[in-house]
């Protein structure tokens, strides 16, 4: 017989014994391997989210409002490289007289190269002429049928972003009608979307013919779609795209001025972005800049010329004017209209921008230098840029320069000028005091005009190409598909998060089948002391056991893998309550890899044997004779032993923790000082048991009967007390931390900062009309009444970070607001600052990068960064720059984004367009939201109270609460169980025992109260450690939270966990006792 | 020549709060191939004495030589090799192994492995050995199926499967009724005069001890023979 065969029959004869074993490893690996796999099968989902999502699209430029050639894709596509341009717009979408809407549609107008780009072979059928293309979310969402009729709402693009001064006429939207004759789905390239999340996007896809037309954009795009199998070489694409691009693809143009002997180089978005001057002033050194801006009033001596181009420039561009001009030089019209002469003061009214974003007018106070004559260059009406609305007028009464304009105060006269003379300037000033009064953050200039001399109109095109890249003009080259993948590929990681949650479970799970295994190592003692008296070294006896071990183990995991792919079907369909695909249908798709399956078995084999090895070692280094006599008694020490103060060190250590929460993070604090508060606990039973052994007891009594027994095997004991412990623990303490309420909305203190409703807009909303109140920036009209005060916010760059978005977001969304009326009002709990920042809104103003708050929740456990962190941002030109991360929010409506100054995101996106978020003041209830949606129909308004949002925010996380509940809750059963199996075995092994106390003549009820007892005294000391440790550790939540409804929920638990150990151990009671009593 | 000297023989089992002196210079001195019976009163050290006798446990003071071999100082590992290839054992309580049938349980000892023998002819030698002690009909029975007597002589087979130059025995007759105890007095003596090999046996059986023979009587921690 050899050892195998040996350790082999030991298997198969002991079958019984190790069943326990088996069924606990499998728990175990079933738990393990059910959090790896639903990591597995999230990130496989995510992953094909991200590839329907994108395609085969790995490169995109992205011109935002700006717009280049769409024949740029045609000269692209080559061997290696497909390219496909897009002219993407957002929309309100309604079905044609139904009254069914959504907005914030994206409405893409595509050709048949887009479709050359989906995932799969799909098809490449465009829309027809007159017809759309929707995805199958948007006609989920709008229950469409194909060939029901939909009408877009888009709103033309302005060649400037409409904030700024003189951007022309106010949005104008238009309509596009048609139906609806597919509904594509992921084959079919319908989840096309830039934003790196799960979430479908609503999207209408039109021919884009059909939508340069309508948008009045012939032949333009703003989205170029690559595919470049050159993957790695992304520089080179770069190059080829610079290379292909024309004047026209950065917006601008250049022309001769013979008045001015000069070639001017123009920008179709009227002031140059400082970077594009930059790059045009360096290339030529000689190019002079120009401004010509439009002042309200000239005044002087009393009389006034109401709506007057002005121009600011040099003397070297313009000879009319002295060398050194100190003052304005007027046009001889001018001088005669104000009767102004050399020496006299005048004074300009202009509009500007406030910090607010607000239009303002402004004056300045200039002398006059000089006039005059209104020939030549001085007359020259090229001068004016081409201002929309203003500069194709046919009167001034007709401009429609996007400012107020009192048409009234318009002379005949200056219609007469505008007639002969146009925007030809009235008043010359130095162009640095044009820079200073018409500067603003779009720019300063109007035109560079390069003189004649240094190069010929020729030149200035060649040397522009030349130094001007896509990305100084804000076309920014994203390297999407990496992006894309990189995110899905790295998700939440749900792997950890459940192996987290479930940490205590199979914690429970390994402890019972250690325990179980040791019940079988003492079974067999006799057997272990009769091989070493054989002269069968411990060593080996130890190897086979193991080695049983490990086959026990092996199969338990083989088994456990198989349940663990039902429970990982369970846990998706948990998870899939909250991120549900598209119509609610489940995202989640099973996937394992083999990888994972293997290591995660390696690794819990690997981890039981420890456990086994652990619990087992001691026994087996017992010696032979003293195996021999024991049986299945545990050999222990005699004695008290000293007092463990050690314990209190640790209870010490655990409070200590609960103080390091900022350098440990809340979870870590948390559950550190939970682990040591435990240890402490047990470390005190552990002596009390030994202690109650030891001392001398003037009379026996059941109760010191029953607590002799528990001392008498303290391992079991210790196991069962943890067990219970353990779990008691995670669940109260989980408890605590449930979210709940939102009742306390109209606190600005609280998560909704006092403000009633979020609102979000398709369309940005801009500084408002002549017409609108000052506070109506909304343009609410009649319905402005019923809601107070208005926080309008800028939604920048960046993607979802909320809970709600599956994949990893290394820049969530900032959102920019003006800080100070933040601070002012004293809105929104501020948790913690960076040190040397002050807890306080103004802070966000300060310091050398810029900063933003964040909600605690996305800082810990989406961005997992720490205070003082710097998250890089591309600005408007795809330059990085870093924004800090100064302080974060506590549980607020902002969850996801950073909350930045709308100033100083600005100075890093100055052509962002106006707010399309707002928070407003009012009562949640009744009529405010449909009050809202209508008035903000045009708007594509989508409406919520800040307490759903919060509400929503709180599902999610209670969610991971109830399944963190629900694997705790499982643990405090396999706990219970554990004390079933105790009870059980205690009783099996005790016949002996109670046969004895049955011929002294002891009564049957005196032993049962003895068993009852020992049970009780397992139950009180884990619920009371357990407890204990908890409270300790959520005094502070509780403290912070004033949770009452908390501390009542965990009296609750308290009770229901107590009860099923109790229903455990008489189970385990009943079952046994019989058996054991029959004599 | 002796199988077994011992001189000074010390034992002391030590609690938290007592030291316990088992065994107190204890002197004995078995001849090769002589069967001697040790008995006492329960709790003089009989048992304790065995296992240092078999190097189950480590003495306190003294020496004890097995076969000219000094065993009070041998690591675990070299006990362990001790017991394997010079000792048997023969338990009051037999310790068969319930999940291996009898002719399997008398090679038990050969788990131990780097036996010279072939399996073969340790199987040979089992059979043989269980043929001695008339358990031949009874080789595939596992130990439930067996009586107490049988399972003792189970147990004797196994003591002797390694050719043991001593045999140590613990209250074999402990739990045997007065025919049984009689039959096994018969087979170890039998045993002792056919392999010649040399045993010691503890006992409280007064017949026992006196078909063995020579009876040393362990009280206060000493040995003292007892004349008949």
């Amino acid at each position: 017989m050899s050892g195998v065969s040996f350790m082999l029959r030991g298997l198969w004869f002991f079958r019984r014994s190790y069943l326990g074993v088996l069924a606990g490893a499998a728990l175990g690996a079933m738990v393990l391997l059910g959090a790896l796999m639903a990591g597995d099968s999230v990130k496989s989902s995510l992953q094909k989210v991200a590839a329907a999502r994108l395609g085969k699209v790995n490169a995109v430029l992205a011109g935002g409002d700006r717009f280049f050639r769409a024949g740029l894709a045609g000269e692209l596509t080559g061997a290696a490289t497909q390219a496909a341009p897009v002219l993407w717009v957002k929309a309100t979408a309604s079905v044609q007289g139904s009254g069914r809407a959504l907005g914030d549609v994206q409405v893409l107008g595509v050709d048949e190269r887009f479709w050359l780009l989906g995932p799969g072979a799909g098809g490449t059928t465009t829309p027809p002429d007159r017809g759309f293309f929707v995805n199958a979310h948007l006609a989920r969402s709008l229950a469409l049928a194909p060939n029901e009729s939909l009408v877009l709402r888009l709103e033309k693009p302005a060649t400037i972003a409409r904030d700024a001064p003189l951007a022309g006429k106010a949005a104008e939207v238009i309509a596009l009608s048609g139906e609806v004759s597919e509904i594509c789905g992921d084959a079919r390239f319908g989840r096309f979307s830039l934003q790196t999340t799960q979430l479908p996007q609503a999207t209408v896809f039109v021919p884009i013919e059909r939508l340069q037309q309508a948008l009045g954009l012939a032949g333009k795009a703003n989205l170029l779609l690559v595919n470049d199998r050159k993957m790695p070489d992304r520089a080179e694409l770069s190059e080829r795209i610079t290379h292909r691009c024309t004047l026209a693809d950065y917006g601008l143009s250049v022309e001769e001025v013979p008045l001015a002997k000069a070639v001017e180089i123009r920008t179709s978005r009227i002031f140059f972005d400082r970077q594009v001057a930059a790059v045009i002033q360096h290339r030529f050194p000689e190019a002079q800049p120009v401004i010509t801006y439009m002042a309200n009033t000239i005044a002087t001596n009393g009389k006034t010329t109401p709506y007057s181009m002005v121009t600011a420039v040099e003397a070297a561009a313009a000879p009319f004017l002295p060398d050194q001009l100190d003052g304005v030089v007027l046009n001889a019209w001018e001088a005669d209209d104000l009767a102004a002469k050399a020496g006299d003061e005048v004074r300009l009214d202009y509009y500007a921008l406030d910090a607010s974003n607000r239009l303002v007018e402004r004056s300045a106070r200039l002398p006059v230098a000089g006039v005059v004559p209104l020939t030549d260059l001085a007359a020259d009406r090229r001068w004016m840029p081409d201002f929309p609305g203003v500069a194709s007028a046919e009167k001034t009464a007709d401009w429609d320069a996007g400012v107020p304009i009192d048409v009234k105060r318009i002379r005949d006269k200056d219609e007469a000028y505008w007639d002969a003379h146009r925007g030809t300037p009235k008043l010359f000033l130095p162009l640095q005091k044009g820079r200073e009064l018409f500067g603003n953050r779009w720019g300063e200039f109007t035109a560079l005009r390069v003189p004649a001399a240094v190069a010929s109109r020729d030149a200035v095109a060649a040397g522009l190409l030349e130094s001007m890249t896509p990305a100084v003009a804000g076309l920014v080259l994203q390297d999407t598909g990496k992006q894309g993948l990189a995110a899905a590929a790295s998700p939440v990681d749900f792997a950890g998060l459940l192996l987290g949650m479930s940490l205590f479970l199979m914690a429970a799970a390994v402890a019972l089948t250690a325990m179980l295994f040791r019940f079988h190592i003492e079974l067999r003692n006799h057997e272990s002391g009769l091989l070493a008296a054989l002269g069968i070294s411990p060593n080996k006896v130890m190897r086979w056991r193991l080695l049983e071990g490990l086959c026990v183990v092996v199969a338990g995991s083989a088994i456990g893998a198989l349940l663990a792919v039902a429970y990982t079907r369970f846990l998706l369909a948990l998870l899939a309550t909250i991120w549900s695909g598209p119509g609610g249908q489940g995202l989640f798709r099973f996937h394992v890899e083999a990888a994972t399956l293997a290591g995660g078995m390696a690794g819990f084999v690997c981890l039981m044997m420890g456990v086994i090895w652990a619990v087992t070692r001691k026994q087996a280094r017992q010696s032979a004779s003293l195996r021999l006599e024991a049986g299945t008694e545990e050999v222990v020490r005699t004695g008290a032993g000293p007092v463990p103060w050690w314990a209190l060190g640790l209870a010490a250590g655990g409070l200590a923790a609960l103080t390091g929460r900022g350098v440990l993070g809340v979870p870590g604090a948390f559950f550190l000082a939970g682990f040591m508060l435990l240890l402490a606990g047990l470390a005190v039973y552990r002596w009390v048991l030994r202690r109650r052994a030891a001392t001398a007891c003037d009379g026996l009594s059941p109760r010191r009967l029953a607590d002799l027994n528990c001392g008498r095997r303290p391992t079991r004991s210790l196991v069962v007390v943890g067990s219970l412990a353990g779990g008691v623990f995670l669940v109260v303490s989980v408890a605590a931390f449930r979210k709940s309420g939102g009742d306390d909305w109209e606190q600005r203190g609280s998560g909704t900062g006092g403000f009633a409703y979020w609102v979000e807009t398709t369309r940005a909303v801009t500084r408002g009309n002549a017409t609108q109140a000052a506070d109506d920036v909304l343009d609410l009209g009649a319905a402005r009444s019923h809601f107070g005060r208005v926080l309008p916010l800028r939604i920048g760059p960046g993607d979802d970070a909320s809970c709600f978005n599956l994949n990893s977001v290394t820049r969530p969304r900032l959102l920019a607001t003006d800080v100070a009326t933040l601070a002012q009002l004293g809105a929104f709990p501020i948790k913690q600052v960076l040190a040397g920042c002050g807890k306080d809104w103004n802070t966000l103003r300060e310091g050398p990068v810029l900063r933003a708050f964040v909600d605690e929740t996305t800082l810990l456990w989406v961005l997992k960064k720490k205070l003082g962190e710097r998250l890089l941002y591309q600005d408007e030109w795809g330059r990085e720059f870093p924004v800090e991360i100064a302080g974060t929010l506590d549980g607020t409506v902002f969850q996801g984004s950073l909350v930045v100054d709308e100033a100083r995101f600005l100075q890093h996106y100055p052509s962002a367009e106006g707010p399309r978020l707002f928070l407003l003041e009012g009562t949640p209830r009744g009529e405010g939201a449909a009050r809202l949606q209508l008035a903000l129909a045009d708007q594509g308004a989508m409406v919520s109270t800040t307490g759903e949002r919060l509400a929503a925010f709180h599902q999610v996380e209670n969610t991971y609460i109830a399944i963190f509940h629900l694997l705790g809750g499982l643990g405090v059963i396999v706990g219970s169980a554990g004390l079933g199996l105790l009870t059980a075995r205690n009783l099996t092994e005790r016949r002996d025992e109670f046969a004895i106390l049955h011929s002294l003549g002891v009564p049957e009820k005196t032993t049962r109260r003895v068993i009852r007892l020992e049970a009780g005294q397992f139950i009180r000391w884990g619920l009371g450690i357990g407890l204990l440790a908890a409270m300790v550790a959520i005094l502070p939540a509780l403290y912070a939270g004033g949770t009452a409804h908390g501390l009542a929920w965990i009296g609750l638990l308290v009770v229901v966990i107590a009860a099923n150990a109790r229903f455990w151990s008489w189970l385990g009671y009943r079952r046994h006792l019989r058996d054991a009593l029959r004599h | 020549m002796a199988m077994i000297e011992v001189a000074g023989l010390t034992k002391i089992h030590e609690t938290q709060t007592e030291a316990l002196r088992v065994l107190d210079g204890l002197a004995l001195e078995v001849a090769a191939g002589e069967a001697v019976a040790i008995v006492g009163p329960s709790g003089s050290g009989k048992t304790t004495l065995l296992n240092l006798l078999g190097a189950l446990d480590q003495p306190s003071g003294g020496t004890i030589r097995i076969a000219e071999r000094n065993i009070s100082g041998l690591t675990t590992a070299e006990a362990a090799r001790f017991r394997n290839r010079s000792l048997g054992f023969i338990f009051q309580h037999h310790h068969l192994l319930p999940q291996l049938s009898v002719l399997e349980n008398v090679q038990v000892p050969r788990l131990a492995g780097d036996w010279e023998e072939t399996p073969a002819e340790t199987e040979a030698r089992a059979r043989d050995l269980l043929h001695k002690v008339g358990l031949d009909h009874r080789l595939q029975h596992l130990p439930w199926q067996l009586s107490g007597g049988e399972r003792l002589r189970v147990g004797v087979a196994r003591a002797l499967l390694n050719r043991p130059c001593l045999v140590l025995a613990d209250e074999p007759t402990g739990l045997l009724d007065a025919a049984a105890t009689e039959r096994v007095a018969e087979l170890l003596l039998q045993l002792n005069r056919e392999e010649g090999v040399t045993m010691v046996v503890v006992t409280h059986n007064a017949t026992l001890a006196r078909r063995i023979g020579r009876t040393l009587e362990l009280t206060q921690g000493k040995l003292k023979e007892v004349v008949r």
